[in-house]
């Protein structure tokens, strides 16, 4: 069980990384904000099992199926430690992947992992592009403990009748459940209007964890008061 | 009705359940979840034409979500476009105004009449929009600054100074004037020149850190 602090909860979590001797972990390649000197970083590229066709050349394109990861391994049989942050403000949650619970994250949310977890980027169909999210989530594979960011607070929230949550808001959400994108209104207009449009109704029982922001909306507002872009 | 402010002052939310039947208003956009049952509509703010020339001239929202909960323990939570504190205000009457500045407008109880004023000429200069929202009638309204959120009770005598932008909300019992503090070259280059003379009796909530600040501090480091 590897060891984890996560520093400064709030507005500019950040989380440390306690490695033993023979223990890895592995994060986004630009997660990385500090390491000891023992600890190599190795960074490789992670693809999900090629499928050949047309179908398989239109998923991998639509749906960035290459990262660059890099996995932390100390290299000279002392303890090392290695920290961890998101690019934007906000929290970070430790969250664990376990036979019972199998999550599915968010393209952005996922900051790192325990080694031994593998990532299996999962196109979601079109519905993606309706959600105004990246058309992919990553299938977290395996057992163990694995951190996730959000643009606020981060609240897990159990599922057990139904929970509908704007697109923008979705960090991460367990195996057990099942999502339809549709409109947050019973008509088009009063779901356009309310300015929802489309949210994900979840069903089944499992958990769902949601960010308090949507990145999203902050980019939309600021835009406002942003001078234009020259060029 | 119960409600919650959680968050605050970084990113602050409201939190409400809702019994069979009740009802509450946010501002478009804002609801980021909500339980499984809840029924949502839109209403327009005012008049429908009226509104769409207010879209038009000032790019407000002229709409709110309506979110009414169907089952006991329905729930939703509602968060600002931007970081920062949420607060609350509560309004006793059918002319019980409270006035705030676009953009300030979360939520209200459904008792609330909602309406867009311009802010007259002198919010031309005040950088808060030209537009301000009017809420009354009885009943809460939920608010959100940009940062924390200062609250200050004017006495009727002495009088406070804000910086334009700055200006969250106030009741109706205080009024301001713009004035120029230093001369004309100093206010067209400084920037600060021009300042919100508010006085009267009454409640002014002010925001640490405005949006404008934000978006003209930004360009010059990307």
């Amino acid at each position: 069980m590897v060891d984890i602090e996560i520093h400064h909860p709030g507005v500019f979590a950040g989380a440390l990384v306690k490695l033993n001797p023979g223990e890895g972990y592995f994060s986004d390649a630009g997660a990385m904000y500090r390491m000891s000197a023992n600890v190599n970083s190795e960074v490789t590229i992670l693809k999900r099992q090629g499928k050949g066709g047309i179908m398989g050349a239109l998923k991998r394109m639509l749906a960035r199926e290459s990262f660059f990861m890099a996995t932390y391994t100390t290299t000279d049989g002392q303890p090392g430690e290695v920290g961890l942050a998101p690019t934007h403000q906000g929290d970070i949650m430790s969250l664990m992947n376990t036979q019972q619970e199998q999550w599915v994250c968010s393209g952005g949310s996922f900051l790192g992992g325990q080694q031994g977890l593998s990532l299996d980027p999962s196109f979601q169909g079109f519905k993606g592009f309706f959600s105004g999210e990246a058309p992919f989530y990553l299938n977290v594979v395996g057992q163990g403990q694995f951190l996730v960011n959000g643009y606020g607070r981060i609240q897990v929230l159990d599922v057990t009748e139904g929970l509908t949550v704007d697109t923008g808001h979705l960090i991460a959400f367990t195996q057990g459940l099942q999502y339809k994108i549709s409109k947050a209104a019973k008509g088009f207009i009063s779901s356009f209007l309310s300015g929802e449009g489309f949210v994900m109704r979840f069903t089944g029982t499992g958990k769902i964890a949601v960010q308090s922001h949507d990145s999203g909306r902050f980019g939309e507002t600021m835009r406002k008061y942003m001078p234009p872009r020259e060029g | 009705m119960q409600t919650n402010i959680v968050g605050n002052p970084d990113f602050g939310s409201l939190e409400i359940s809702l019994d069979p039947g009740e009802e509450i208003w946010a501002e478009s956009g804002a609801m980021s979840r909500m339980s499984g049952q809840m029924q949502v509509k839109s209403k327009v703010l005012g008049s429908l034409p009226g509104a769409l020339l207010r879209r038009m001239v000032a790019g407000e929202s002229v709409m709110v979500g309506r979110y009414q909960g169907v089952q006991p323990g329905d729930f939703a939570s509602f968060s600002p476009g931007l970081p920062g504190t949420v607060m609350e205000h509560t309004l006793n009457g059918p002319d019980d105004r409270f006035f705030m500045t676009a953009g300030a407008f979360l939520a209200c109880t459904p008792g609330i009449k909602l309406k867009l004023k311009f802010g007259g000429l002198r919010s031309f200069f005040s950088s808060e929009g030209v537009v301000l929202l009017v809420a009354r009638g009885t009943g809460t309204v939920w608010y959100n600054g940009y940062g924390a959120c200062v609250e200050k009770q004017l006495d009727g005598v002495q009088p406070l100074v804000v910086d334009t932008g700055h200006v969250v909300a106030w009741e109706p019992t205080i009024d301001y004037k713009i004035k120029g503090s230093g001369g004309l070259k100093a206010t067209m280059f400084s920037g600060e020149g021009l300042t919100m003379h508010f006085q009267g009796t009454g409640k002014i909530v002010v925001q640490t850190r405005t949006p404008p600040g934000l978006a003209g501090w930004l360009p010059f480091r990307m």
